[in-house]
C-alpha cells in the first residue's frame, strides 16, 4: 500500500518525458509529484490520488492541448490550481488560456529559469496556512494592489494589464465570475485614465491591427489563493472600523477551510461569510473553521457551465472582431440591447462606459496606511 | 429638334470635349493605419513595389505594409530605450532600405542598423562627449546619413550631433562589418544631410554636406555654428572645399544636379534664414561642385525651402518659400514659372505620379497638401484638418528612389502627420507629442495596377521546405534533440540541480550526429525555393556560433559551463527563429483564403446537389476568413473530394442535407477547420480504421480519394479526420488547416 504523503500533490502532464522527469526532480523536495505523458494517464492518476496543483504543457502530442485538459480540470476539480507552460509562450497563448480555462498563470518553458519559476508559483499557490492577524498586515505597495490583496501572480498580472489598458483608447471589457471584482476594476480603470489624462498623458490605440476591443479576465478567487490572507485581513479591519471594535483574528484552520472552498461567489461571498463569522464571535476574538457557514453560492451545473462558456466565448470573439458592442451585435445579428443583456448575464462588463464608483475606491488609503 | 435643345446639346458636347482634354486631377484617398504613432515614414524594405511604412511609437518601431486597402504589421522592433531619431536608407546598396534608430544612454549615443525583419545588422558607437552642465549626461546623437563602398567594404556616413555640449559634432564614417569608426571630421556647424556625389571627377563619390547654424558657440575645423556652410569631403575625410552661405539661425539646402544635366558638377543651394536675428535675406545660388565657388546668386526677402530637381523637358528645379510662392527655375537660375498659394509653402517632392513622363510637384501649406503639374497648375488639393505653424510635413513614398521602382503605377503613398481627434492646446506640443499618423494615397485614374509578378515556385518544393522545417524546428533529429536537451540542461542547472541527466559533450555529439545533417537538408531546400542568400548566411553564422559556444562550454570547468551554455542556447533560439522566418518566407507564397476555396468547391457542385435534391449550405463563421497554408487549387480539390463523397453517400436519400462550415478551431487559434457534414448512412465502425488507407474505399469502385486528401492535408501541416455525426446517422469530415500567422507564431 502506498504510504500517505503529507506533501501537497502535484501532477505534471507533459508528452516530453525528459522534461516531465526533470520538473518532477526539481519539485520532489517539497511536493509529492506524479508525471503523466497523456491526458488519459493524467485522469487515471487524478482518480487514484489527490492533487493540489497541475503543471501542464500546452502542446500535447498527438493533437492534444493542455488548455483542453485544464478546462476539464476546472470543471471537475475546481480547487486544483492549474498552471500552464509552453515552449511557445506569448500573449496570444496567455489570452487563450484565460479565455478558455481560467488559467491565469502561464509560464515560458523556453526561459532558462523556467524550473525555478515553476517552483515559486507552486510555493505561492500551496503555501501552508497561518493565522491571519489583521493588525500585523504588511502594506503591499500601491493602493490598487493593496485593495486587491495582490500577492498572487494572477492578480498582479491582471492589474498590470488593467493599468496598460487604462493608457490605451480601446474599449475595455472585463470578464469574470460574479463577485470577482469587475466593477471595482472598472472604477480603477476610470480612475487611472483620469489621472493619466490629468498628467498630460495621451491615450493610445492598441497597436497594430483593426481590433480596438481589449478584453481582460478578472481572476476568480480560487485562482488567487495567495491573496486570501490579505483580503480576509483587510475585510476584518474594515468591519472592525465600521463597528468601532477590535479586529478579529482568523485561525490557521479557518484560513485553510477558506482556501479549500471554490468560492463561486468570489470576494463578495467571502465578505458575507466573514461578516457572518464576525456576528458569531466577540470583537478581538479568534474566528475558527467552525464559525464559517457553508458555501452560499452553488456551483454551476456542468451543462449550464459548458453552455455559458461557449456563449461567452462566441460573444468575446464577436466583441474582438466587431471592436465595440454595436459592431459585435451586428456580427452576431442580434439587437444591441439584447447583446448587452447577454453580456450582463455572461459576466462581461464594458468598463469604459461604467460610471466611476468612487465609493469602491474609498478604502484604498485606509488599508495601505 | 428645336433651337434651345440643339444649343443645350452643343454646350454639353463642347463641355465633354473640353473635359476630355483636361489633365487628370488627383484624388486623395486616406488610409487610416489604425496605429497611433508619433512619426511615420515610407520606406522600401522588400526591394519590390510594395509600400511599407515605418511607424514609431515611443520605443517601438512598427513596420506596416499597405496592400490595397489592407494594412498589416509585418515587424515590430522594441528598443530598451526611447528612440531619438529613426529612419531608413539603403546603406548596403542592395536596393532595399535598412532601418536605423539612434539611441542614447549613460554609455553615450549609438546608432542601430536593422534589416527589414528587425534583425540588427550592426550597432555603431557609442559616441560620448563632455556634459554641458553638472550632473547632466552628454546630449548628443549619432545618426546614419548615407552608405558607400570603399575598398570592397561597406561604409556608413553618420553625423555626430552634440547639442549644448558642442562637441563632438561633425561627420564620422563607420565600417558596417566591424562597427569600428574609420574617421571623424569635427565641425562647429550642425551637419544636416549628406549627398554622395563625384565632385572632383576622380571616379570616387565624395561627401557633400549641408549644415545649419544653431549658434551655441561651437567652433571646430574652421567652421562655427554662427554660420551655415556647404562642405565637401572626400572618402578619406579630407576637406575638398567649404563655402559659407548664410549667417546664424540659418539652414542650407543643397541640390547636386545630376551628371549630364549641366556642364561639370553643379550644385544649387537655397538658404532658409527667416528666423535670423536680425532676419537676413535668403539666397539661391548656383555653385561649382569642383571648387565650391558661387557662379550666380539671387537674393530674396523671405526664406526658401529645399529645392527639387525636375527631370523632364527642360531641366530645372522647383523651390518653395515663405513668401507664399512656388517657383520653377532653369539651370541658369532664370525664372520659368511661379505661382502664389495661400501661406508659406514647402515643396516635398517632384515625382511622376501618373506615369506620363512629366513630374508632379507635391507641396504643402499650413492647411493643405497640394499637387501641381510642371507648369504649376493645381491638380489636387487635400485640406488638412488642423492649422499648423509650419507647412504640413509630407513624406512621399519612393521619392528618393529610382524611377524604375516607381513603375508600379497605382499607388504613390503620402504620409502626413495628422492629429485626428486629440485636442492639444499648445501648438508647440503638437510637434513634440505627435500622437497621430495617417497615410494618404493618391488614386490615379488613368494607370492600371501593374504589380510585378512573384516568381512562382512549384508546390512540391514548398512542401519539401515545410516538411524539413517541421522536422527541424520541432527538434526531432531522429530521436536526438540537442537544442531541447541543452535547454533542459541549462534549466536544471539554474534550478540548482547539480547533475542533469545529460552532459554537454553528449549534447554536442547529438548535434554532430543528425542535427547538422537535418539543418543542411533544410538549407538546401530553402536555396531551391529561392530563399534570400542573406537569410541562409545568417543561419550559417548562427549555427557556427551555437557550435562554438557549445564546444567551449563542454571544455570549460564545471563552474564556467552555465554561462557558456546559456549563450549557446541563445544562439540556438536565434537559429531556430531564423529557420522559422526562412520557412515563413517560402510558405506564405502558398497561402490562400479557406472560405474562398471552399465556396469555389461547393459552387462547382451546386448543379449536382440541386439535381439530387440535396439541401446544402455553406457557413463561414467569424474568423473563418483567414489565410491558411495551402495551395488554393489543392484545397479546392480536397474540399471537392469531401463534398463528392457526401453527395455519393446522400444519393437517393429523402431529406438529404449537406452542411459545410468554415470556422476557427475553438481550442486552438493556430488552426482553421472546414467541416463537411452530411446525414447519410455514415461509415461502419469496423471500416473507420481503414478509411484513410489506400484500400479504404467504402463503396464499390471507390478510389483512394480520402487517402490522398489526408496526405495532401498533412503535407501542408494540417490534417483530415472523420467522426460520426453527433446525432442520428451521418458523417463529419474535419479538415484542419494551419492559419497563416506571423513568423514568430509560425514557430508553433
Amino acid at each position: 500500500m502506498r504510504p500517505v504523503s503529507r506533501k501537497p500533490g502535484v501532477i505534471v502532464l507533459d508528452d516530453d518525458g525528459e522534461r516531465a522527469a526533470l520538473i518532477a526532480r526539481s519539485l520532489a523536495g517539497s511536493y509529492d509529484v506524479a508525471t503523466a505523458g497523456t491526458v488519459g494517464e493524467a485522469w487515471q492518476l487524478a482518480a487514484r490520488r489527490t492533487f493540489s496543483a497541475a503543471l501542464v504543457d500546452w502542446d500535447l502530442a498527438p493533437g492534444g492541448s493542455g488548455i483542453q485538459f485544464l478546462l476539464n480540470l476546472a470543471e471537475r476539480l475546481p480547487l486544483v490550481q492549474g498552471i500552464l507552460y509552453s515552449m511557445h509562450y506569448g500573449q496570444t497563448l496567455r489570452w487563450e488560456a484565460m479565455r478558455l480555462a481560467d488559467v491565469h498563470v502561464v509560464l515560458d518553458a523556453r526561459a532558462p529559469r523556467f524550473l525555478r519559476e515553476a517552483g515559486l508559483v507552486l510555493a505561492e499557490c500551496l503555501a501552508p496556512a497561518i493565522p491571519v492577524v489583521p493588525g500585523q498586515l504588511t502594506p503591499i505597495g500601491p493602493a490598487a494592489r493593496a485593495r486587491w490583496g495582490a500577492v498572487s501572480r494572477a492578480t498582479r498580472t491582471f492589474l498590470e494589464e488593467l493599468h496598460r489598458a487604462a493608457r490605451s483608447r480601446s474599449h475595455v471589457y472585463l470578464v469574470g465570475e460574479p463577485g470577482s471584482g469587475k466593477r471595482l476594476a472598472a472604477a480603477l480603470l476610470l480612475e487611472w485614465r483620469r489621472g493619466w489624462r490629468r498628467g498630460g498623458g495621451v491615450l493610445r490605440r492598441v497597436a497594430p491591427g483593426p481590433c480596438e476591443a481589449k478584453i481582460l479576465f478578472v481572476p476568480p478567487l480560487r485562482r488567487r489563493t495567495a491573496d486570501l490572507p490579505m483580503l480576509v485581513g483587510r475585510h476584518l479591519l474594515e468591519a472592525a472600523g465600521r463597528d468601532g471594535a477590535r479586529a478579529r483574528v482568523v485561525s490557521a484552520d479557518a484560513l485553510e477551510a477558506i482556501r479549500q472552498r471554490p468560492w463561486w461567489g468570489n470576494v463578495r461571498e467571502l465578505q458575507q461569510a466573514l461578516d457572518r463569522a464576525c456576528a458569531r464571535t466577540a470583537p478581538g476574538s479568534e474566528i475558527t473553521a467552525g464559525h464559517l457557514l457553508g458555501p452560499v453560492e452553488p456551483a454551476p451545473a456542468a451543462d449550464q457551465w459548458a453552455k455559458l462558456r461557449g456563449q461567452r466565448d462566441s460573444l468575446l470573439r464577436a466583441l474582438e472582431d466587431g471592436g465595440s458592442v454595436t459592431g459585435a451585435a451586428r456580427l452576431l445579428k442580434i439587437s444591441r440591447a439584447n447583446l448587452q443583456r447577454r453580456m450582463e448575464h455572461l459576466g462581461v462588463v464594458h468598463a469604459s462606459v461604467l460610471p466611476g464608483d468612487r465609493k469602491l475606491l474609498a478604502g484604498h488609503a485606509r488599508l495601505v496606511n | 429638334m428645336n433651337l434651345p435643345a440643339l444649343a443645350a446639346l452643343t454646350v454639353a458636347a463642347g463641355g465633354l470635349i473640353w473635359l476630355a482634354f483636361q489633365p487628370p486631377r488627383f484624388r486623395f484617398v486616406e488610409h487610416q493605419l489604425g496605429v497611433v504613432a508619433d512619426a511615420a515614414i515610407p520606406l522600401n524594405i522588400t526591394g519590390t513595389s510594395r509600400d511599407d511604412f515605418l511607424l514609431r511609437n515611443q520605443n517601438t518601431l512598427i513596420l506596416v505594409r499597405l496592400e490595397g486597402n489592407e494594412r498589416r504589421a509585418v515587424a515590430q522592433m522594441n528598443f530598451p530605450r526611447g528612440i531619438g531619431v529613426f529612419g531608413a536608407l539603403d546603406v548596403t546598396g542592395d536596393g532595399r532600405d535598412e532601418i536605423y534608430a539612434a539611441l542614447r544612454d549613460s554609455s553615450g549615443a549609438v546608432a542601430v542598423l536593422l534589416d527589414g525583419e528587425g534583425d540588427t545588422l550592426q550597432s555603431l558607437g557609442p559616441v560620448k562627449g563632455p556634459s554641458w552642465a553638472a550632473r547632466e549626461p552628454w546630449d548628443g546623437w549619432l545618426v546614419p546619413m548615407a552608405g558607400f563602398v570603399r575598398d570592397g567594404r561597406q561604409k556608413v556616413v553618420c553625423r555626430v550631433l552634440a547639442m549644448f555640449a558642442r562637441q563632438p559634432r561633425g561627420v564620422a564614417v563607420y565600417d558596417l562589418q566591424t562597427g569600428v569608426r574609420d574617421w571623424f571630421f569635427a565641425m562647429g556647424a550642425w551637419p544636416d544631410r549628406a549627398y554622395l556625389v563625384d565632385l572632383n571627377g576622380d571616379g570616387e563619390r565624395d561627401i557633400l554636406l549641408e549644415s545649419s547654424s544653431p549658434a551655441n558657440g561651437a567652433i571646430a575645423n574652421g567652421t562655427d555654428d554662427e554660420h551655415a556652410y556647404a562642405l565637401a569631403l572626400n572618402q578619406s575625410g579630407a576637406r575638398l572645399w567649404q563655402s559659407e552661405l548664410a549667417g546664424k539661425f540659418a539652414s542650407v539646402f543643397l541640390l547636386p544636379l545630376p551628371v549630364g544635366s549641366a556642364p561639370g558638377p553643379l550644385i544649387v543651394a537655397a538658404t532658409h534664414s527667416h528666423e535670423g536675428d536680425p532676419p537676413a535675406s535668403s539666397t539661391l545660388s548656383l555653385m561649382d561642385g569642383r571648387s565650391g565657388r558661387i557662379l550666380k546668386r539671387l537674393r530674396f526677402a523671405r526664406s526658401l525651402t529645399r529645392p527639387f530637381y525636375l527631370e523632364s523637358g527642360r531641366p530645372g528645379f522647383v523651390v518653395g518659400g515663405n513668401d507664399s510662392t512656388i517657383r520653377i527655375y532653369d539651370l541658369n537660375l532664370s525664372l520659368e514659372a511661379q505661382r502664389r498659394v495661400d501661406g508659406e509653402v514647402e515643396v516635398w517632392a517632384a515625382i511622376d505620379l501618373d506615369a506620363d513622363a512629366e513630374p508632379e510637384i507635391v507641396a504643402s501649406t499650413r492647411d493643405a497638401i497640394l499637387v501641381l503639374d510642371r507648369q504649376l497648375r493645381p491638380r489636387g488639393r487635400l485640406s488638412t484638418t488642423e492649422k499648423r505653424l509650419d507647412p504640413t510635413p509630407v513624406r512621399v513614398a519612393r521619392a528618393d528612389l529610382l524611377r524604375s521602382r516607381l513603375s508600379f503605377g497605382e499607388k504613390v503613398a503620402v504620409a502626413a502627420d495628422a492629429l485626428p481627434d486629440y485636442p492639444i492646446d499648445d501648438p508647440d506640443k503638437l510637434a513634440l507629442v505627435g500622437v497621430g499618423a495617417a497615410a494618404a494615397g493618391y488614386g490615379i485614374r488613368r494607370v492600371a495596377t501593374r504589380l510585378p509578378r512573384r516568381r512562382r515556385i512549384p508546390a512540391g518544393v514548398t512542401r519539401e521546405v515545410l516538411t524539413t522545417y517541421a522536422f527541424l524546428v520541432h527538434g526531432q533529429f531522429q530521436q536526438e534533440r540537442p537544442f531541447e536537451r541543452l535547454r533542459l540542461w541549462v534549466q536544471a542547472r539554474c534550478a540548482g540541480i547539480d547533475r542533469p541527466p545529460w552532459t554537454l559533450q553528449g549534447i554536442l555529439e547529438e548535434w554532430q550526429g543528425s542535427g547538422r545533417a537535418a539543418l543542411e537538408a533544410f538549407l538546401r531546400r530553402l536555396a531551391d525555393a529561392g530563399a534570400p542568400p542573406a537569410r541562409l548566411g545568417r543561419i550559417r553564422r548562427l549555427t557556427h556560433a551555437f557550435v562554438q559556444f557549445l564546444e567551449d562550454a563542454a571544455r570549460a570547468p564545471d563552474h564556467g559551463q552555465l554561462g557558456l551554455a546559456e549563450r549557446a542556447l541563445t544562439a540556438a533560439d536565434a537559429l531556430v527563429l531564423e529557420c522559422c522566418r526562412a520557412y515563413w518566407e517560402v510558405a506564405r507564397r502558398a497561402a490562400c483564403r479557406a472560405d474562398h476555396a471552399t465556396e469555389q468547391a461547393v459552387r462547382a457542385r451546386r448543379a449536382r446537389l440541386s439535381d439530387l435534391n440535396i439541401a446544402s449550405d455553406l457557413r463561414v463563421e467569424p474568423g473563418g476568413d483567414r489565410l491558411v497554408l495551402f495551395e488554393r487549387d489543392a484545397l479546392v480539390s480536397v474540399v471537392g473530394e469531401l463534398v463528392d463523397n457526401a453527395i455519393n453517400a446522400l444519393r437517393g436519400r429523402a431529406r438529404a442535407e449537406l452542411h459545410v462550415v468554415v470556422a476557427p478551431e475553438p481550442s486552438d487559434s493556430r488552426y482553421l477547420a472546414i467541416i463537411v457534414q452530411d446525414n447519410g448512412p455514415g461509415v461502419l465502425p469496423e471500416r473507420r480504421g481503414a478509411l484513410f488507407t489506400p484500400q479504404g474505399a467504402t463503396r464499390p469502385g471507390g478510389g483512394r480519394g480520402l487517402h490522398l486528401a489526408r496526405e495532401c492535408a498533412r503535407s501542408w501541416l494540417g490534417d483530415l479526420t472523420y467522426e460520426p455525426a453527433p446525432c442520428g446517422s451521418g458523417s463529419v469530415f474535419r479538415l484542419r488547416l494551419k492559419v497563416v500567422t506571423g513568423p514568430e507564431s509560425a514557430m508553433q
